[in-house]
């Protein structure tokens, strides 16, 4: 029983529940399998690959220290990645009373691949705006917004995470995206 | 690439531009590398190093383990309590408001013609009917008619009235004011 959760197959409450009995290697395979996708949720967010592993490595140790609250509605991983988002968002209302929002460089390697250093330009550009402006959007529609995109979630594990209905996760992302149109100069609410 | 790609259709509505935008967001995503080399290894020991979850009672009643059954039956007995606390003080407010009653639940402006009456009520009654002070803010038609037959009565009246209207007209009154100290007492 002690490390039934070895062979992979073990779902989300059983490792939980093994941590919370005391066994602290359980949560080793939640890392393996979930600490890249929290980074990569992180680095969209704050566009800075060595601030997204610090905010990224805090919200591991936030989610397993509050695992005790984990209900097991949805996957755990969705549960991190929720956690991972508020932090990087914290961080970056931090950073925004020193340093402007657009100020930040994009990460190497991001925004999509191209030859012409025009091209890479207006593109590190846009996805500067388009970063900015999701994080200029109100809660909960930035929530919705990021974890659909920066995290990678399905609507309902989106659902699951945050405790909301579908159909209200639904309405949040369209509204969240009619919003980030008008505010990055795409047409009309 | 996302895992998921985005239409807006998921959305329960096409809208081309939304897909346009939601195109760019995911661009944006696919751009993200991977952590650096020693990133696990560096949040294995960050976990290490600070103190075990542990389970506190209101998580372990959300836990997964614990069953709906054992929830719901937690939840009715919260509210049961709750609600025969609520029951409880609500009646402790009425006995403390009724066995003083006589005395002290009378409204204010009650009190005040009671204060008035007694002072007639002893002394020869014709004279000191200048119950008119307190015939002005009770009855001005009563009264002056009322004077004629024996203001005596009239002042027990105007001195006992109270009780019984007081009683009677705190019913209501009581009643109301009774209501909204136990509908704050329930909220």
């Amino acid at each position: 029983m002690a490390a039934a959760w070895h062979d992979g197959r073990v779902d989300d409450r059983a490792l939980v529940r093994a941590v919370l009995d005391g066994d602290r290697d359980a949560f080793r395979p939640v890392v393996e399998r979930e600490a890249t996708a929290v980074y990569r949720a992180c680095l969209r967010i704050l566009g800075e690959p060595a601030d997204a592993e610090d905010v990224a490595q805090e919200s591991m140790v936030i989610g397993y220290r509050s695992l005790a609250t984990f209900r097991g509605d949805g996957p755990l991983g969705a549960w991190l990645v929720r956690i991972a988002t508020r932090q990087a968002y914290r961080r970056v209302g931090q950073r925004r009373n020193a340093v402007d929002l657009a100020a930040i460089p994009e990460p190497a390697g991001s925004g999509p691949s191209s030859a012409e250093p025009l091209g890479t330009l207006i593109a590190s550009e846009r996805a500067t705006e388009l970063r900015a402006g999701v994080a200029a959007l109100p809660e909960p529609y930035r929530e919705t917004v990021a974890l659909r995109f920066f995290g990678e979630l399905a609507l309902d594990e989106i659902a699951a995470a945050t405790g909301r209905p579908l159909n209200t996760v639904k309405t949040h992302l369209r509204r969240g995206l009619e919003r980030l149109r008008v505010a990055v100069g795409r047409g009309q609410p | 690439m996302t895992r998921r790609p985005f239409t807006s259709g998921e959305l329960g509505r096409d809208d081309a531009e939304l897909d346009q935008l939601g195109a760019e967001l995911e661009a944006l995503a696919a751009g993200a590398s991977t952590p650096s080399r020693g990133f696990h290894n560096r949040v294995l020991a960050a976990v290490d190093g600070t103190e075990p979850p542990r389970r506190w009672w209101l998580a372990a009643w959300l836990a997964p383990g614990s069953g709906a059954a054992w929830q719901g039956a937690t939840l009715a007995l919260v509210l049961v309590l709750g609600v025969t606390a609520a029951l409880m003080a609500g009646g402790l407010l009425d006995g403390v408001r009724r066995t003083p009653g006589a005395g002290t639940s009378p409204a204010p402006s009650e009190s005040a013609e009671q204060s008035i009456t007694p002072s007639p009520s002893p002394s020869p009654s014709p004279t000191i009917t200048p119950t008119p002070s307190s015939a002005a803010s009770v009855s001005p038609t009563a009264t002056p008619v009322v004077s004629a037959e024996g203001s005596p009565s009239e002042s027990e009246d105007g001195a006992e009235t109270p009780r019984p209207g007081e009683s009677d007209n705190s019913g209501p009154g009581g009643g109301g004011g009774d209501s909204s100290g136990s509908g704050s007492g329930d909220d």
